[in-house]
Order: C-alpha cells, then structure tokens, then sequence
C-alpha cells in the first residue's frame, strides 16, 4: 500500500509540474485573476447590491469559468499526451497500476486547481475584507448598518469550490478512458459538466411531472453529478438570517469526495481493459 | 495482422453481450453512486438554486428556461447579468424599446434574487416605454391624446402584470407592491387598486414606512376613511417601538402640500376613532390644533 | 537437477482485436508458443503488423491476452513483480519534455520500486551507460531523436532489471546512433542482462543477436540460435589470400579428390556501415 500511494504521489507531482508548465494555465490563470482585480475599478457600479456582492460576484465568477474550462482542459490534454507520445507505455509496463496512474493524474490536476482556488479567493477575500472594514467605518458615520461578509463562508465556499472542481477533472479522466480520441473526450466532458449544472432542474421537473416514468428519470439523473451543490456562494460568504448553511456545505464536500473516489475507481475498471 | 472469422471455441464472449455489459454496468454503478451520495448534496443544492422552481413556483416553460439558462452559467451568472443590465443601461439612453427590454429581461432571468434588476425593468417600462413609443409615432403634439393615453395604459398594465409575477414569487418584497401602487396610481388613476398595492407593501415584513402612509391616503382620497383608520388600528400592532405613526405622517403630507382644513379633519377624525389612553390619539389631537390655530 | 526458469514462457498466445462499431475480429497473434531463455541477446522479426509488437505489449502486462498464458521469470506477465524485473524502450519514444534526463529517469527508476535515495545513484549509473551523463541536466524537449533513444534505454535499465526489451530501438536514428545503440546492447548482454530486441534491420539483428525469432501473420514461422538459423548445413567457407586462377583450379581438383566440390569463388566485401564509421572522426563517431 505504502508503495502503491508513493507511485500515485510520483505521478501526481509530476503530473502538476507538467501542467503547471502549460502556457494556457498560466494564461487563464492571470486572467482570472485580472478579472477579480477588476472589482477594484469597477466598484462604483451599484447594481442594487452591496458594493461587496459586485466584488464577490466577480471574483467567485472567474474562478467558475477559468477553473472549470482548466478542470476539462488539463486533464484531456495531460491525459492524451501521455496515450498518444505513448510515454503511458513506458509508465504502465512498470509495476504502476492503472488506477495509480489515474488517481495519479487526478491528484496532480486536482493539487493545482486547488492552488488557482486558493489564489483567486485569496485575492477576492483580500479585496473584500480591505473594502468591508473601510464600508463599515463609512456605515458607521453615516448611522446606517454595517455591511455583511463573512470570513468562515468564505472559506468553506473555497473548499466547496476545489471539490467541485475535483469532481469536474475527476468526470473529465472518467470520459479519457473511453474516449477514442482527444477531441471526442473534450466534447464529452464539456457536455457532462453541462448536465451537472442543469441536473437538478430536469429532476425538479421530473418530481413535478406525474407518473412512475418520471420518477424513474429523476432517479436515473442521479448518475449525473449535481455541481450545482456547490454553488453556494450567496449564502455562505453574505448570509442571511438563517446563517452560514455549514451542514449544507459539509454535506456537498463529503457529495464531492465521493464521486471523485467513484469516477476514478470505474474509470481505473476501463482503463483496465482498454487496449495501448 | 489480418482479419479473422472466428472460432466458436477461443474463449471470447459473443460479440453483442460484450459489447453493452461494460456501458449497461458502468451505467448501473453510476446510478446506485448517485443514490447512495444523492441525499449528501440535496441540502446544499436546495439552499443554491437560483430560481424559484421546486420551492412551490408552478413549472411553466418560462420559469424553466430562466432555470436552464441560470444553471448553465453556474457560478458565472450573476456576473453575466450585471453584464447585461449594464448593456440594458446603454439600450435605455438609446431609448431602443426592443433592445432594452431584451438585456433587462435576461438579467432579470439570470438573477432570479435581484429586486433591483425587476424594479428597474417595470418602472422602464411602464414610465419610460410608453413616451418613447409616442416619439416614435411623432411625438405628443400629433399623437392625438386618446392613442397616447392608450399607450400608456397598455403599458402600465404590462409593467403591473409582471410586477404580480414577481409578488407572487417573492411576497416578502416590498419593491414590487410600492411601485405597483406608484403605476396603478400614476397611469391607471385607479386609487382603489393603488391602495390595495401599497396595503400589501405595507404588510411586508420590511416595508418603507411610508407605504401605510401612501395606503391611508389613497382610502382617504378615496372617501374609504373609516377603513383607513380600522386598518390602521390593526398596523399600529406590527408596528416596531418609537416608528412613527403612518396617520400622523399623511396628515402632515397634507398640511405640507397646502391641503390644512382636509389636514385637521383627517388627524382629529384619526384621534376619535383612538382609544381615549392611547398616545397616538393624543399626538394626533395636538398636531391637528396646531394646525387649526390661527397664529399658524 | 533444476531446470532453469526461461526469461520469458509464452504458451499459446492468442490476441484478437476488436474493430469497428460491429466489432469486427482481427487476430494480431495466433497460438504463439515461445520460450526465451535467460540470458543473452534475443531478436524478434518480421514484417509489419506480424504481431511482435503485441506479442511484446502482452510480456509487459500492457494487453491481456485472448487465449493462453504468458510468465516472465516463472511469474504472471501482468502482475507488478513481473513488471518490477522488465525494462522496456517503446518505439519511437517521446518522453516528458518538461523535466531533465536525469529527472525522468530518477521518476522511471522511482516508479519501478527504487527508493529516492538510490534513484540519484541508478539514473547517473543509466545516463553514463548510454553515454548521456554529459546532457543528464538538460530538458528532454532539447534532445536530439538518438538521444531520446538513448534516455530510452537508460529509463529501461536504470532500476537494473533482469530482462530489458527494445521495441525498435534504431528506428529514425543514423548509423553513428545505431552502432552506439548496439553497443549498448552489447553492453547490457556483457552485464547478464537478457535484453529482447525487436527490428526491422536485419543486419543490426545479425550483428548482435545470439537467437531469433520470425513471425509472419501472428505465427512463429522460425526461431533458433543465430549460427543455428544461418549456417548453411554441408557448406564451408574459406577465406583465402592471393588465390591465382592456377591455385584456385588446384585446389578445385584437390577437393574433388575428397569428395568435395567448390561451387563459388567470390571476394569478401565490408559493411557499408562499418566503412562508413571508419571514415568518421573519433568525435563523430561517439555521436552527438
């Protein structure tokens, strides 16, 4: 076992510094964090919200696009690059098991999406704590409430947000190992993450609709992720009355983790049986 | 290699039969995964939609478009409809109608949360709408009064319609009702109706506190003073400590617009119909000799 | 007395593959039977697509097979231990372009078992051995094609495995590179190693194989020793020096004296590869 979890770490790390070294990362990474510095020039806007909403609509809205187009991306291309340079036969004819090499390369995106994750909320809570204090002091003299945000929200929405995209790369390798060919896993995993946004509007409907047929379609489209389980931003960094939803939260994280663990371990069942 | 018939003894499973296990077993794992994690993220993805659909609202193509278009952004839709509104803006000052209420139509489909992006989409198009639309058709001097008053009435009732919508999905805000009464009053000139909008934003839970105020008044103007002041015996209840009193406040409204005697007639008959120990009654008594004294 | 257990034992091998939506058979390997024993150089030939590349992919663990068994050392192709004795150089290799020589292979070793300690040591043992030591620290996307061949040897030897196979391990690479490429080979034969090569050029093969295999359409059609296979039974050859038309008729009637009959006189000729490395400078020859 311990051999086993050195070689899945081999292959993640150097999964990360491969992926790491693409220049599309790095691209999408700055502009992501371009886009949430924006906030800065783009405050005096008021669109009804807080001042403090703007910012984090922003911040949390280009890590969504940026982090979700890199967690299909980096894992199709790391993925093909190794079956077409065929450096995936010279890593599987060693004592390395497929699953090893998919949990591997799992971990190795995972680790560095978390990093892109860790970076842009870091820079949208900078920007957000900086701006809340000078608000409250502005509150404060002009005898109106205080704005709200809150710190332990933020924090569990950055957790909530490497999971999911844990669980969109982990979708994405599950397709590699079907896929016949790069471009055919890139259209599918970008259609799996569509459904798992929309998921949960067609079981909706389904429980609406009457009938034993639709609810054994509601039950089916529990094969799709719901990723909208993550999208938790409102209530948990502005809550309401009711608070922080940290129940809500953890229960997404433990939802996550498990798919990731499930994907991998029937996408490692096909990659067992498919030919190199 | 070479292409080979097959044998029926090497050992291989019959072509069709292992051609669909693997995807029917995939399928079924990922089936009974999903049950079994399912209920895990049913909270959570409960607290996060962005649209009122599965929270009683009926499933009507439109809301389940607004839901689909919402879901598909995910994280990124709040973005795209500050995006829009700010392309809404733009329409407006080029006072283009149909462009206008395309972006204000889909912000507001993307932020199904935001009071702001509808308030500002009705009173667009029941205040702005209908003089942009007798511009196009020559301007106010030749448009004869009838039409344009037609305009105007199509309008509002368009901008009211979907003001009930969206009381009807969020009925806790009070937005809606207030400029529902603002409209029914402005362009309908139907006091009864416009009462009736600003009682129910008066009943919200974080209502204006001039909305009672506008709602007693409206009865007043109406000749309903008698229901003015027993609805108002019932709001004083759900009124916080030291708010002020809506019926004191109208009659200084009247005062203010130069409407004294209806002022003084209003707060004294307001002061009767209080109990003899209640200090509105009091207050009520003597801001209507104030008023009614000549040094004023 | 022990029997010594054979590098590699495949045993009726039968690998099919499914095409098309209609999964159409096709048969890359058709009952193999082959024994490989441990020790020395073993050649395995033949033309495209006669199944010795799948027949390798089944050694390594990387196919399973339809039908039949194949062991490495006594022990299920596809079990790691198996895997943890086998290196192997693939056709035509790319590898990682974002790390150094030494990097790649120091994560090659490291995936076979090696510790990271050791994995210092092997990957500079490996990149001397295929004379890569001086370009050990630059990025393999700067390596030249024989030296990717090269690296792709030192990743197979440098966890010291017990067999190592090179799927054409010359293709693409100029003499200068397929001369170093069969001293290595050599090399590792010299070191006990048993090393599987599998080419297209025959006179490599010849030059450093000690027994062949052929396969034609999936089937062994011929294998052996190499004297075995080439030796052309009841014929001599003598190589003879200022041989006058009068001695050649000498001797042509001495040996039918005993019974023997020259059937043909012609002169020796060198290599084309070995006069062509004769003519290069000393530098030249160690290849770039």
């Amino acid at each position: 076992m311990r051999s086993s979890l050195s070689r899945l770490f081999l292959v993640a790390s150097n999964t990360a510094g491969e992926a790491a070294r693409q220049r599309y990362f790095l691209v999408s990474g700055l502009l992501a964090a371009a886009v949430a510095a924006l906030a800065v020039a783009l405050r005096a806007m008021d669109f009804g919200e807080s001042e403090l909403k703007f910012t984090a609509d922003l911040g949390f809205g280009a890590l969504f696009f940026f982090g979700s187009l890199l967690a299909v991306v980096l894992p199709v291309h790391l993925f093909f690059s190794e079956i077409e340079n065929r450096t995936a036969l010279t890593l599987l004819a060693r004592p390395l098991r497929r699953w090893e090499f998919l949990a591997g390369k799992l971990l190795g995106v995972w680790g560095l999406l978390a990093a892109l994750v860790a970076a842009l909320v870091g820079v949208t809570f900078a920007m957000l704590a900086v701006r809340h204090a000078e608000l409250v002091e502005i509150a404060r003299e002009a005898g109106r409430p205080s704005p709200v945000f809150n710190a332990l929200g933020v924090s569990l929405f950055l957790m909530l947000q490497v999971v999911r995209l844990g669980v969109v790369a982990a979708v994405t390798l599950f397709t590699c190992t079907y896929a016949r060919s790069a471009l055919f896993a890139y259209g599918a995993a970008f259609a799996w993450l569509v459904a798992g946004q929309t998921v949960w509007l067609a079981r909706e409907w389904f429980s609406v609709a009457q009938g034993a047929w639709a609810s054994g379609l509601s039950f089916l489209m529990r094969a799709i992720p719901d990723l909208q389980a993550f999208n938790l931003a409102d209530a948990l960094v502005f809550p309401g009355k009711a608070g922080v939803p940290v129940g809500a939260a953890f229960g997404a994280i433990a939802y996550g983790l498990g798919w990731m663990i499930v994907l991998i371990a029937l996408g490692s069942a096909l990659f067992k049986n498919r030919e190199l | 290699m070479y292409r080979y018939a097959g044998n029926a003894d090497d050992g291989s499973p019959p072509r069709r039969a292992a051609a669909f296990r693997a995807p029917v077993l995939v399928l079924v794992s990922l089936v009974a995964a999903g049950a079994a994690l399912g209920p895990l993220a049913d909270p959570a993805s409960r607290a996060s939609r962005p649209t009122p659909v599965g929270a009683g609202a009926p499933f009507t193509p439109e809301v389940a478009g607004e839901g689909l278009l919402a879901a598909s952004l995910g994280g990124l839709r709040t973005l795209v409809a500050d995006a829009f509104w700010l392309r809404a803006y733009v329409m407006w000052e080029r006072k283009d109608r149909a462009a206008c209420t395309v972006f204000a139509r889909s912000a507001c489909a993307l932020a199904p949360e935001s009071a702001y992006f509808r308030d500002g989409y009705a009173t667009w198009l029941a205040l702005d709408f209908p003089h942009w639309t007798v511009r196009e058709r020559g301007g106010f001097r030749r448009v004869p009064q009838p039409e344009q008053d037609a305009i105007h009435r199509r309008d509002a009732l368009e901008a009211l319609a979907f003001l009930e919508k969206e009381m009807a999905r969020d009925p806790d805000e009070p937005r809606y009702p207030e400029l529902a009464g603002q409209i029914a009053s402005m362009k309908l000139k139907d006091r009864a109706l416009s009462a009736e909008y600003y009682r129910r934003c008066a009943e919200t839970p974080s209502t204006p506190w001039h909305a009672a105020m506008h709602f007693v008044g409206m009865l007043d103007s109406d000749g309903r003073r008698a229901e003015a002041f027993a609805w108002l015996a019932g709001h004083a209840k759900r009124l916080p400590a030291g708010a002020s009193d809506p019926a004191i406040s109208y009659g200084a409204y009247l005062a203010n617009t130069g409407q004294r005697e209806s002022a003084v007639s209003w707060l004294r008959d307001y002061a009767r119909s209080l109990p003899a120990d209640s200090p509105s009654r009091r207050e009520a008594l003597a801001h209507g000799d104030r008023l009614a004294s000549p040094e004023r | 007395m022990n029997t010594p257990v054979p590098a590699v034992e495949i045993t009726g091998l039968v690998k099919d593959f499914r095409i098309g939506l209609r999964g159409a058979k096709v048969r890359a390997v058709d009952g193999l039977t082959l024994s490989i024993p441990e020790g020395g150089v073993y050649g395995m030939l033949g033309p495209n697509g006669c199944g010795k590349s799948t027949t390798l992919k089944v050694v390594l663990g990387l196919l399973r097979p339809t039908r039949g068994e194949c062991r490495v050392f006594g022990l299920p192709a596809d079990s790691p231990e198996a895997r943890s004795q086998v290196g192997f150089l693939p056709e035509g290799p790319f590898f990682h372009k974002h790390l150094s020589g030494r990097e790649f292979v120091r994560y090659c070793a490291r995936l076979s078992g090696v510790s990271a300690k050791a994995s210092v040591e092997a990957a500079d043992r490996a990149l001397a051995l295929v004379g890569l030591a001086g370009a050990a620290d630059r990025r393999v996307g700067t390596y030249s094609r024989g030296m990717l061949q090269r690296l792709g040897v030192a990743q197979a030897v440098a966890h010291d495995p017990r067999l190592v196979i090179l799927d054409e391990p010359t293709a693409a690479v100029d003499p200068v590179g397929a001369a170093a490429m069969a001293g290595i080979i050599r090399d590792l034969s010299a070191r006990g190693k048993t090393v599987i090569l599998c080419s297209h050029l025959l006179g490599q093969v010849e030059e450093v194989c000690d027994r062949v295999a052929v396969m034609d359409r999936g089937k062994l059609v011929l294998e052996g020793s190499l004297d075995a296979v080439l030796t052309r039974p009841g014929r001599t050859l003598l190589e003879v020096e200022n041989l006058s038309d009068a001695a050649r008729e000498a001797a042509r009637a001495a040996l039918a004296a005993h019974g023997a009959e020259l059937v043909g006189v012609s002169h020796p000729r060198d290599s084309l590869d070995r006069i062509f490395l004769d003519r290069l400078s000393g530098e030249s020859r160690h290849g770039s």
